[in-house]
């Protein structure tokens, strides 16, 4: 049979192969226990808690509260006068080059949990581009370790280590290695202990997504 | 080269055809894949219902130690991307089973503190993991044709098994099933496209 589908990954002849290796078991399925929905089904009730929760402390902090909204316009004012320092010091400006990609990073299912969110920005100006790494604080990474930044690809089989976070600010990409190959973004505590691989204790992980 | 340890087989359960999916394009509508996007308990339940052996198959025959909690963590995952899933690049199925990949190798990742890059060479199961075409991919893949021929209708899943695992010729399977030769290579034609089909979407 001749191959139609020159764009798949798949040829008539790779899926035939497929098909002639299978083995009995391929066949067979191996039930969950009954316990596995019933921890879904618990985590699926905190997930729908928590974003209600979180819906709700929004809802009331920017809508519902004068004097928070003083204090917000407030923050806002500060916020403005340090981004006018900020851009008058030099190269940090956060418009200097195109957003191509951003991502909000959160410890959702990771193994260290953290209060503190982040929102990384791929930023790209004359080829070269950087993570701008927002983050709303420091998450604890403990005695004797820090906190790095990575970005992995989609079957996270690699990675590149962007350098270790002691704030929010720019981390350059290596060339060549592009949000769309790399979409994970993701901070980890690493001890230090001289082991340059990633220590698989992320605390925040965020996918790209175009701009 | 595979390193993919063997299945517990004590509770092991037949794939049997699907009820509900009787058209041969592929491009089915399908309730529970509408459901499990409206983000409802019951949406993820009927996903489960429908999906939760074959993503519990992969994770166990992939990582036994840690199968329950894999698959767990791939349909609370499954639910936070729901809004990701577009059913016209492919079936449910297919989309969990990519997820599951992922969690597996994470999860190998995680117990091995290396970072699982294929150019790395000290022999560690991560790399052979990770080493180009992954063993869980190849489960993965295995796991999907099986998947995919057991949603054809009656006909053509007997025609295609035919074809591929008795490896007769079309004019044999037409002479032994008394269907026109015709109608045999479309339910081929067809039936490698559902298979694709599901590949594609997991890869």
């Amino acid at each position: 049979m001749t191959d139609t589908h020159n764009g798949s990954r798949f040829s008539d002849e790779d899926i035939h192969e497929l098909a002639r290796s299978l083995e009995s078991h391929d066949f067979d399925r191996i039930a969950a226990p009954a316990s596995v929905w019933e921890d879904i089904s618990a985590g699926l009730e905190e997930e729908l808690a928590a974003s209600e929760a979180s819906a709700r402390r929004r809802s009331r902090r920017w809508f519902n509260s004068a004097p928070m909204l003083a204090i917000a316009a407030a923050t806002l004012l500060m916020v403005g006068v340090a981004a006018a320092v900020v851009s008058r010091s030099g190269n940090t400006a956060r418009t200097d080059g195109d957003q191509v990609a951003s991502a909000s990073m959160t410890d959702a299912d990771l193994p260290v949990a953290t209060d503190e969110t982040a929102q990384a920005t791929v930023v790209c100006r004359d080829g070269r581009c950087e993570v701008d790494v927002d983050l709303t604080g420091l998450p604890e990474a403990g005695d004797d370790a820090d906190l790095e930044l990575w970005v992995i690809n989609g079957d996270v089989t690699d990675m590149h280590s962007l350098g270790i976070v002691t704030e929010s600010g720019r981390y350059p990409l290596p060339d060549g290695v592009t949000a769309d190959d790399f979409p994970i973004v993701d901070i980890s505590i690493e001890p230090r202990d001289g082991v340059a691989a990633h220590s698989g204790q992320s605390v925040l992980r965020g996918t790209f997504e175009s701009i | 080269m595979s390193v993919v340890p063997a299945p517990n087989v004590a509770c092991a359960i037949r794939v049997t055809p699907l009820r509900g999916r009787t058209d041969q394009n592929g491009a089915m509508s399908d309730e529970v894949e509408i459901e499990f996007r409206s983000g409802t308990e019951r949406g993820l339940q009927r996903a489960y219902e429908e999906h939760g052996a074959l993503v519990h198959t992969l994770c166990a025959r992939a990582h036994p130690a840690a199968a329950a909690d894999l698959t767990q963590e791939v349909f609370l995952a499954a639910w936070r991307a729901r809004e990701r899933f577009d059913p016209s690049r492919g079936p449910l199925a297919a989309w969990l089973v990519g997820i599951a990949k992922n969690k597996v190798v994470d999860a190998y990742r995680k117990d091995g503190r290396q970072v699982p890059t294929a150019r790395d060479d000290d022999g560690s199961q991560l790399v052979r993991l990770a080493d180009g075409r992954q063993p869980v991919d190849n489960l993965a893949d295995r796991l999907l044709v099986t998947e995919a021929l057991a949603t054809l209708p009656e006909r053509p899943r007997r025609i295609v098994e035919m074809a591929f695992f008795e490896e007769l010729t079309h004019e044999q399977i037409a002479e032994e099933t008394s269907v026109p030769l015709g109608t045999v290579k479309s339910d081929i034609r067809r039936g490698l496209a559902r298979l694709r089909r599901y590949l594609e979407a997991a890869a």
